[in-house]
């Protein structure tokens, strides 16, 4: 049902890529740059993108991605006109909207680039011949962003919603039921957001302290316990040398780091939240209040 | 003449099929929490062999228990029967407040291992 009036009430975030889906969508599969959205294990929508070079001529590049997409999906673009109801928010987009083919479906799509940070995105919906207003394709192209607005970047999947600083940049992640880990880096910063469920199951048995160094052993000292927007957590400091008994020499102290790591309880969702910034710099204390789990 | 190609399954038909318990299955619950089930195994024809030469009493079968946490029991609670794969996945999902999509790769982990096992069978749905 794509061309019924549906409520786009569920926001996916990610790696910049931001836009709205009806409930009834979910993430089937992702990877750094691309998205691919299902309801009941049908294909609803995919969306792919890439950055594109300053020093690469634009219809060149366009061209390119468009070659390559054809290729790596099978299908066949054919370019389609504008739909006149189209409008989108963000002036910096270009929408080139399209129909597409491969040997057994088709369907519509746009391909999307943005002025302001040279991403190419190509977004194809499945079973749709054209769009039409107030659409599920029109809603999610219409609430689509691909750069944060206020340097911060979201996250928001699998009932997860974090933000991140825009400087940072995702370099690994892993999305294990019970357990998410997304880690980034920045100038040879590492934050890490970790995600546990159900928490109900997992602090049935063990307080969120012993669950906190069952899962990072290298906790050491004592933690300081608060209050954030998300609940209560526990926060560890400390500094953590290359070697036993470093920080006695001192050259050897300036290799060092700093280790910030908090954990707390959700209740509303059930879930754990932890983050763990690990600077060569002393405490991020910033970092951390912008993080996932709210400002103190 | 070449059998007909069979239709591979979809996502969708994996979800609607119904997982059923097999029959010969005990339950324990241990003080501790969790499910303890054991299921009867057929030795292997080879042990049998042995069992021949040096036993007089030949037993064909013998009890496997597993232990199941607190989550595999609320997942073996819902095997009822009735209920498909997706409808155990929005249970569980709701009982223990998930992500649908994350107690669909957990939920369907857990079947096919209990599959795998010979603790339950799936009927089309």
């Amino acid at each position: 049902m794509l061309t019924d009036d549906i409520p786009l009430n569920k926001a996916v975030a990610w790696n910049g890529t931001a836009f709205k889906i009806p409930d009834a969508w979910e993430i089937d599969s992702l990877d750094p740059t691309h998205v691919m959205i299902s309801e009941n294990g049908s294909p609803r929508a995919e969306i792919k993108w890439t950055e594109s070079s300053p020093s690469i001529p634009f219809e060149r590049q366009f061209r390119k991605f468009t070659a390559r997409s054809q290729k790596l999906l099978k299908i066949i673009i054919q370019e389609e006109p504008v739909p006149p109801f189209f409008l989108h928010s963000n002036p910096g987009f270009d929408f080139f909207f399209f129909s597409w083919k491969d040997t057994s479906s088709s369907g519509t799509g746009a391909l999307i680039y943005c002025r302001h940070c040279r991403r190419l995105s190509l977004i194809r919906f499945f079973f749709l011949d054209r769009f039409l207003p107030n659409s599920s394709a029109h809603g999610l192209l219409a609430s689509f962003t691909d750069h944060p607005a206020t340097g911060r970047v979201s996250w928001q999947l699998f009932g997860m919603a974090f933000s991140t600083p825009e400087n940072f940049s995702l370099s690994e992640y892993t999305l294990k039921p019970g357990c998410f880990s997304f880690q980034f880096l920045a100038q040879n910063i590492h934050l890490t957001v970790l995600s546990w469920g159900p928490a109900s199951f997992l602090l049935a048995e063990k307080t969120l302290a012993e669950f906190a160094q069952e899962r990072l052993p290298e906790l050491t000292g004592s933690a300081l316990a608060g209050i954030c927007d998300r609940g209560n957590y526990l926060e560890w400091s400390f500094r953590q040398g290359l070697f036993k008994n470093a920080g006695r020499l001192p050259f050897l102290s300036l290799c060092s780091r700093f280790i910030l790591f908090r954990i707390g309880h959700d209740k509303q969702n059930n879930r754990i939240y932890g983050v763990k910034i690990d600077s060569p710099r002393d405490f991020e204390i910033d970092l951390m209040k912008g993080s996932i789990l709210g400002r103190p | 003449m070449a059998a007909p190609k069979k239709k591979p399954w979809t996502k969708q038909d994996a979800l609607s099929c119904i997982p059923e318990r097999n029959p010969g299955i005990d339950e324990f619950f241990p003080k501790a929490g969790g499910l303890i089930l054991s299921f009867p195994v057929t030795y292997k024809p080879f042990f049998i062999g042995l069992q021949r030469i040096f036993r007089s009493h030949v037993q064909k079968t013998f009890k496997r228990k597993i232990q199941l946490d607190g989550l595999g029991r609320d997942v073996w609670s819902l095997l009822d029967g009735k209920r498909d794969v997706r409808s155990v996945i929005k249970a569980f999902a709701g009982l223990h407040g998930l992500d649908e999509k994350e107690a669909e790769v957990s939920v369907t982990l857990f079947l096919r291992s209990l599959g795998q096992k010979g603790l339950i069978r799936i009927k089309a749905g």
